[in-house]
Order: C-alpha cells, then sequence, then structure tokens
C-alpha cells in the first residue's frame, strides 16, 4: 500500500508541477491576496484599533505661533487628518462642510486664540465613536501648546460651571497667584539642581500626553510583552497572514484534490480501479500530495510575509510547523471531502468556494472575532478557519510554544477534524466504489 | 479444455434499468470473442462488471478456474488486462510515463523493459518522450491499448480500440491484437464494425437490450438466423432489428 501511494503522489506531484498556469496561479493568487489584504491591515491597524482616520476642517483665523503650535500638534495626532480650510474662509463656510456632510467636525481657531479665545468644535452629532478620538485629540492637542495654563483654566471653568459667579474665582486667585509661582520657581530650582531638564513643562516635542495621563491620574499600568513577539507586529499584520493563509491553502487544496474528479471524467479512475491495488490508496495518494503541497503553500506565503511584512516566523519554527501540520492536514481532509462528495468540477468549485468563504468569515479570517457579534464568535467554532488563526495567533501574538495546553487544545481540535473528514471521506468513496458512481 | 473465462448469468442494473440481463458466455485461450451490439446493449457494462468496477447483481464469473469476485478481490483485479472505451490516459505525462506509471501500479517485475514493449507495440519509440497531449487520436489509441497490455496477461478486455484511427494504426494494432491471440492469449473485443469482426474475431456475441442474442462463429450466426451465406452485418440487423436503440429503453 505505501508503495503504491508513492506510486501515485509522485504521479500527481508530477502532473501538477508541469501544469505551469496552474502552478503560477496557486502560489501568486494567494500571495497577491496576502498583500492586498495586509496592506489593508497595516493602514487600519496603524494606532487607533481598525478604524479610518476621522477628516477635520480646520480654519486658522489667529494665525500666530500659538494657533500654529496647536494646528501642527492636532494634525499629529494619529487618526486624525486635518483639512485646512483656505485662510479666507469663513466660519459660515465652515459650518457649511459639516452641514452637507462633507466633513464630519471642523475647528476654528478665532483670533485672539493665542491670548485665549475659546476654540469652536463644530459637529455632526451622528458620529459619537469618531467624537470620542477627536475629543482626546483636542485635549492632547491643548495641552501641549497650552501646557499649565490649561489646567488653571480649566479650574475657573469648572467653578464657573458649578454656577459660582465670575467675580468670586477673584477670591481664589489671591491663592492660586502666589502658588503658581512657588511652583514656576519650584520648577526652575529643580532644573537648577538637575533633578528636571530645562523647559521640561514647555517642550511639546517631547511631550506624551498618554504618558502624562497615565502618570498623573490614579492609574497604574505594567506593560506586559508576551516574550516571543517581536516588536515590529501588529495584531491585524500578524492576523491577516495566518487568516489569509489559511483561507487559500484551502483553496489550492480544493484545487489538487479535485484532480479526483478530473481522473473520473478523463476515465484514468477506471484504470486506478481495475489496478490490484487497495481503492483507498488512491485516496491516501491524493491526500498526501496535496498535503505536502499545501506545506509547501504555507512556508512561501510566510517566508514571503517575513520579507515584505517584516513577520518573522523562524524565531516560532517548531511550533508554527507543528500547526502548520495540523492545519494543512485538517483542510487536505475538508478539500478530500469536498472531491469525494461532487460529482463534477464545478460541483466541487461551487461548493467549496461557498463552504471556504463562510467559513473563512466566520472562522475570523477576514477580520478578527473580536470585532464580531457574540454570536458570530460562537457559531465561528464550528469552522476548522476558527481553529487554526486561534492556534496561529497563539503564537505569532502570544508568542506561546506548542506545549502550551492553549495551542494544544487547537492542535486536538484540527487533528480530531481531520481524522473525522478523511474517514467521512474514506467510507464515501467506498460506498461510491461499490456502487459504481466513483469511475 | 475448459474455457479461460466463463461467465454465467451476468446480471446488472443502474438503478431500475436493467443494463446487462442473465448474460452468459465463455472466452478460450487463444481466441477473439467479438462482443457485438447497439448502442447502449450493455457491453461495457459487462465489461465494467468483469474488470471489477461494478458489482454484479447476479451471476457467476470463473477465471483460470478460479471463481472471479474482482470488486471485492484486489489481487484478482489485475489479472485481466483492460483497454477502456474512452481515452483513458494522463494527458500531461508523455508516453513512457504514463506507461511506467501504470506498469509500477500493477507491480510488474521489470517495469523498464514492460515500458519499452508497450512503447513498441503502440508504434511510439520515436515519441516516448512527448506528452500525451500533443498526439493525434489514433497515436493516443494506440498508447491505450498498450496500457491495457503491459502486465500480458492472460485476458484482454477490448471496448471498442479501434475509434477514430486511420488504415495503417488499424493495420497495427489489428497485427498486435493478433500477435497476443497467438502467444495463446484470450481476448473479448467490442466493436460497431463488422469489417473489423470478421477479419479478426474467431467467434462473436450479439447483445441487445442487455440480453445476449446469439454467440457463434458469423457462419453459425447466419444459418441461426435463417441467412446462411449472409454477411456479419446483415446477420447482425436480422438479430437485432432497424430500429434506432437510443431513444427507446
Ligand atoms: N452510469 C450509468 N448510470 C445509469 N445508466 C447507465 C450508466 N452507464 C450506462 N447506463 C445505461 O446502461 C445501458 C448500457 O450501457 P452501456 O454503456 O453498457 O452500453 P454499450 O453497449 O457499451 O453502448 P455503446 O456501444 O454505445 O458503448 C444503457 O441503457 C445506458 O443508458
Ligand atoms: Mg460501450
Amino acid at each position: 500500500m505505501i508503495r503504491n501511494t508513492m506510486i501515485m503522489v509522485i504521479k500527481d506531484l508530477r502532473l501538477f508541477l508541469r501544469d505551469k498556469v496552474a502552478l503560477m496561479l496557486a502560489v501568486l493568487l494567494p500571495i497577491v491576496l496576502v498583500t492586498v489584504f495586509c496592506s489593508i491591515m497595516t493602514g487600519m491597524g496603524g494606532g487607533n484599533g481598525g478604524m479610518p482616520s476621522i477628516e477635520v476642517a480646520l480654519l486658522d483665523q489667529d494665525q500666530s505661533p500659538a494657533s500654529n503650535a496647536f494646528v501642527a500638534a492636532f494634525g499629529d495626532m494619529q487618526g486624525i487628518s486635518l483639512v485646512l480650510a483656505e485662510p479666507a474662509s469663513t466660519r459660515d463656510d465652515l459650518v457649511r462642510l459639516v452641514h452637507d456632510g462633507q466633513r464630519p467636525f471642523a475647528v476654528l481657531l478665532p483670533e485672539g486664540f493665542a491670548a485665549g479665545a475659546e476654540l469652536e468644535l463644530i459637529r455632526d452629532p451622528g458620529r459619537s465613536m469618531s467624537l470620542q478620538i477627536l475629543s482626546i485629540g483636542l485635549v492632547r492637542a491643548l495641552f501641549e501648546t497650552r501646557g499649565e495654563e490649561l489646567l488653571w483654566e480649566i479650574q475657573s471653568r469648572s467653578l464657573e460651571a458649578a454656577g459660582i459667579p465670575a467675580e468670586w474665582t477673584t477670591r481664589i486667585e489671591a491663592f492660586t497667584t502666589p502658588f503658581r509661582q512657588a511652583m514656576k520657581s519650584l520648577f526652575t530650582d529643580a532644573a537648577e539642581e538637575g533633578h528636571v531638564s530645562p523647559d521640561a513643562e514647555a517642550d511639546g516635542e517631547d511631550f506624551d500626553f498618554q504618558q502624562f495621563a497615565l502618570q498623573v491620574l490614579p492609574i497604574q499600568t505594567q506593560d506586559v510583552l508576551p516574550s516571543g513577539r517581536q516588536e515590529q507586529i501588529t495584531y491585524m499584520v500578524s492576523h491577516s497572514v495566518s487568516g489569509m493563509t489559511v483561507m487559500m491553502i484551502m483553496f489550492s487544496l480544493v484545487g489538487f484534490a479535485r484532480t479526483l474528479l478530473e481522473e473520473r471524467k478523463d476515465g484514468t479512475m477506471r484504470r486506478l480501479l481495475c489496478a490490484p491495488i487497495n481503492p483507498l490508496t488512491v485516496l491516501m495518494s491524493k491526500f498526501l500530495g496535496a498535503f505536502m503541497v499545501g506545506m509547501c503553500l504555507v512556508f512561501i506565503l510566510f517566508a514571503y510575509a517575513a520579507l515584505v511584512f517584516d513577520f518573522s516566523f523562524l524565531p516560532h519554527w517548531d511550533t508554527v510547523l507543528v500547526i502548520s501540520l495540523a492545519t494543512v492536514a485538517s483542510s487536505t481532509a475538508f478539500a478530500l471531502l469536498i472531491a469525494v462528495v461532487s460529482t463534477s468540477d464545478k460541483q466541487a468549485d461551487g461548493l467549496s468556494t461557498i463552504l471556504i468563504l463562510v467559513m473563512s468569515a466566520l472562522g475570523g479570517a477576514w477580520m478578527p472575532l473580536m470585532f464580531m457579534p457574540e454570536a458570530v464568535r460562537t457559531v465561528g467554532q464550528f469552522t476548522l478557519t476558527y481553529w487554526s488563526i486561534e492556534a496561529y495567533q497563539s503564537v505569532f501574538w502570544s508568542g506561546l510554544h506548542w506545549t502550551n495546553p492553549t495551542i494544544l487544545k487547537d492542535l486536538g481540535v484540527l487533528l480530531g477534524l481531520a481524522l473525522v473528514l478523511v474517514f467521512v471521506a474514506a467510507r464515501v468513496f467506498q460506498r461510491r466504489r461499490l456502487s459504481g458512481f466513483a469511475s | 479444455m475448459t474455457a479461460l473465462l466463463q461467465v454465467d448469468g451476468l446480471t446488472y442494473h443502474y438503478g431500475t434499468r436493467v443494463a446487462v440481463d442473465g448474460v452468459s458466455f465463455e472466452v478460450q485461450s487463444g481466441e477473439i470473442l467479438a462482443l457485438l451490439g447497439p448502442n447502449g446493449a450493455g457491453k461495457t457494462t459487462a465489461i465494467s462488471c468483469l474488470c471489477g468496477l461494478l458489482a454484479p447483481r447476479d451471476g457467476v464469473m470463473t477465471f483460470e478456474g478460479e471463481r472471479f469476485t474482482p470488486l471485492e478481490t484486489p489481487s484478482q483485479r489485475g489479472r485481466l488486462g483492460v483497454v477502456p472505451q474512452e481515452l483513458a490516459l494522463y494527458e500531461a505525462l508523455t508516453a513512457a510515463e504514463n506507461l511506467l506509471f501504470f506498469a509500477q501500479l500493477h507491480g510488474v517485475s521489470d517495469p523498464e523493459s514492460a515500458v519499452a514493449r508497450g512503447l513498441k507495440l503502440a508504434a511510439l519509440e520515436g515519441r516516448a518522450g512527448d506528452r500525451v497531449k500533443t498526439f493525434s487520436g489514433g497515436m493516443k489509441r494506440r498508447l491505450n491499448l498498450a496500457v491495457g497490455t503491459l502486465t500480458e496477461p492472460s485476458l484482454t478486455l477490448l471496448d471498442e480500440p479501434m475509434v477514430g484511427v486511420d488504415p495503417q494504426s488499424r493495420n497495427h494494432i489489428f497485427d498486435s491484437i493478433e500477435n497476443l491471440r497467438d502467444q495463446g492469449r484470450g481476448i473479448l473485443y467490442t466493436s460497431h464494425s463488422m469489417d473489423d469482426v470478421e477479419r479478426l474475431c474467431d467467434r462473436v456475441a450479439i447483445m441487445d437490450h442487455g440480453k445476449l442474442m446469439a454467440i457463434g462463429t458469423p457462419a453459425q450466426l447466419a444459418t441461426e438466423a435463417g441467412i446462411p451465406e449472409a454477411d456479419l452485418e446483415r446477420t447482425f440487423l436480422e438479430l437485432t432489428g432497424r430500429s434506432l436503440r437510443d431513444e427507446s429503453s
């Protein structure tokens, strides 16, 4: 049986390698898809959790150093892209932009902004998600340009908001003015002694609002980087590389397993079944051939991603290999079953395309399942794709070794599915052979 | 002398359609038996039962004195040579690769010399390294025949091996088949060409609607049909009628 299987595997691989066009497609198509998907995902996943940038129209009527600094700081914020309005335009122009839906938001820096005049935010209230990001951006930019002044301003504004008459706040200023002076001299002295760098607070370039906020608020943070993760890799890149790989090898494997149907159409299946061999050898050899092709393809895709997306799998080569073996085994079993139950090429193509696309969507090959509703996540667990992607993400993103129980569970599910699918395929094939349908 | 192959009451149904209905015949060593019949008579189905592709619903087959159940017994499958009605070849492989693959699959003891023998039988020695898809129809037919006789089987089933071949190829194939007979091998041969059958075959079996209508030498059949001296074609039409088969049944 082993000898016959090898004879047939060699024949199948030879046929596969001979069809140069099909071969190019089998390799190039996945590469193109991985490229497109990863590029989109890296663009989106840059820093604002998968949201596209928010376009904000901005009109600077002040044209002061302070307003320039604000524009620079605000425009620097990730997830916000500023569209500067013509200096000649007016507030009404900004309102019209938002009203006509051309921009969701507009910001007006009025004359006197440097002297403390309020900036104005013109907004479309329907865009609440974006508004959160935008508010953080505004606060941050104000902090970066006004610095400590902003804190005092916030204080008097909050008193005012609480209903305390403006003239009463002078009572507080009697205390705060000496306090501010004391603070200033504290910083000057500290700088002289070398505890802080001169201009520490005024230096907008190095100011990290996020870090500052986390420092001054009663929040403790600790960064835990999984030991194996490469620093440069983002969640979206590692996710889309594994997702697209899992989806594309399924397509390629079905393409290989389909030769079972071609053999039927060409009549060579009759010859195989008339030969003095165990008929399951035919199935076994298709499985092995497809399996080898699948492993090569996974390697090519990961190597390509490593070159193009700084996505290195070499530090974890053993875990990646084990997961790939399980993934390719289960996908091959799936492809084989499709080929066995179909009665024509067209049927196999249609059936596999639908199933692979649905499994990819539900299993999280396109979008991480954490962005999906609870129901989808539950259903997703019934797909092959889900377990493969989980396993790959456990190594690429979390840096786990394959001996870790999390990955072992994924591997168990994948191999279990592979066994069940192969078993069913073999049963169906035998039944069809006995009823004369296999040839 | 016991027959090489003995078929008794062979029956096969596709669902409710009776394709082969209680057919009995035998093939002797060194004999070419023609299996004739209009389209859809059940010739290919009968051959499929013989080579282990279909499970007969009924009937007993005996080959070389042994009960013959090829579908269930892998070792028996290789004992018959099969040349299918369709060209069953890998188009992307070369002639030599096709022969080698099937020789290895059948466990031929010396695959290399089997390939050489096959190329000679197909008269394709000069094109051994060319892919089958670059061959003409007649060349493919010859290779199809060569693949089916690689194992030098004592009985070969030929299902319309002459479709679409020119007179030169035909003569070559005739010679090859006669050669096999002269080596004492048995051959079951289906065809629609009465000329071919008259030239090649020792005895003729005529099937229609799944049933065996008559079996014997062409002269015996003509006498049986009440038209002695008639040629095979007239006898055939006399026995099977003139109506077209494809639309009925
Ligand atoms: N796979 C199948 N499923 C159902 N019916 C079939 C199948 N193959 C053949 N038949 C039917 O069985 C009958 C016998 O067909 P078969 O192919 O054995 O005829 P044949 O004598 O070889 O004809 P031909 O000379 O045209 O090759 C026909 O009525 C045909 O329609
Ligand atoms: Mg036929």
